[in-house]
């Protein structure tokens, strides 16, 4: 019997179930070769790898937090002159509040006294 | 079913072995269909399915963009190495068990177009059963098969068009 050859579209789906239509593999193979693959170095190799992140995140986190903490120590020691050689002049100052004061008050009163003594005459002049 | 380069995707970001199984489990049964149609004994099939996973799975993280392309890649230099071992012709018949259950009419035409498509190089089988079967993109065929997409899709519609213009011979040489 001859028959009309197929379209092309005919064809290409012909290709598809001529080959598609084949007997299917024993399924029980396939999920043994399942089972092997996932005991495979890279599928395992993956998971390790993940952990060693997580590890290898802890002990860069604790290895940081130590260096902080030994910096922040010899930090302090280094600090202590420091608030000795800016305090001087906070003491000075500090000392100089009474001091000065007593002083340029006794020199400021010295001073006025001593123009009050000279001014004074001139005062009692000016009030008489 | 999710997309099997979604898939890979996750495998490769997230360590996804759930991904991967379901990419195996649509992908695996494909590709023993196909290296048998290719003329690879059934027991032999399933050593290099298993073989091709293999290496697909240490190598496919360095660039999932295309799995399909780069798995059949792997299955089909697969085929070849052992067939250059074997010494063995690259195409043998389809064993007869093989043979679909589908209506007698239907039977006779895809045996028929077997048949024709086995005449056909080696290459161009790949080409036709990748594209058409398979159901893999011209580029993907192009990257499966190391060849330029234009001319993949250039010789797909020219063996159509052979296998069209055979059909039409044989069936006239068969009723003469």
């Amino acid at each position: 019997m001859k028959r009309e050859a197929p379209t092309e579209r005919e064809i290409t789906d012909l290709i598809a179930s001529a080959y598609e239509g084949m007997v299917a593999p024993d399924a029980r193979r396939l999920a043994e070769i399942e089972q092997r693959l996932l005991e495979q170095p890279r599928l395992r190799g993956r998971t390790k790898y993940a952990w060693w992140w997580l590890i290898g995140a802890l002990v860069a986190g604790a290895a940081s937090a130590l260096w902080w903490a030994v910096d922040y120590d010899s930090g302090k020691g280094r600090e202590t002159p420091v608030p000795a050689l800016t305090s001087p002049p906070i003491v000075p100052a500090a000392a100089d509040k009474p001091v000065p004061r007593d002083k340029s008050e006794g020199t400021e009163s010295k001073s006025t006294g001593e123009t009050a003594q000279k001014q004074g005459p001139v005062i009692y002049q000016r009030e008489r | 079913m999710r997309d099997p380069a979604e898939l890979i995707r996750l495998y490769c970001r997230d360590s996804d072995a759930g991904a991967f199984r379901e990419f195996y489990r649509s992908q695996s049964p494909q590709l023993w269909k196909f290296l048998v149609a290719r003329g690879c004994p059934p027991e032999d099939a399933y050593d290099l399915v298993s073989e091709a996973f293999i290496r697909f799975v240490q190598n496919i993280c360095r660039d999932p963009r295309a799995p399909r392309a780069f798995l059949y890649r792997i299955a089909t230099n697969l085929r070849i190495d052992s067939l250059r071992r074997a010494h063995a012709r690259p195409t043998e018949p389809l064993p007869e068990e093989i043979a679909d259950e589908t209506g007698e009419p239907a039977r006779e035409q895809a045996d028929h177009l077997r048949e024709l498509v086995n005449r056909l190089p080696e290459r161009e089988q790949n080409l036709l059963l990748l594209r058409y079967w398979i159901g893999l993109s011209h580029q993907e065929v192009a990257q499966t098969l190391d060849m330029p997409e234009g001319t993949v899709r250039r010789q797909s519609a020219e063996l159509i068009a052979k296998l069209r213009e055979c059909w039409s011979t044989d069936e006239t040489r068969s009723t003469n």
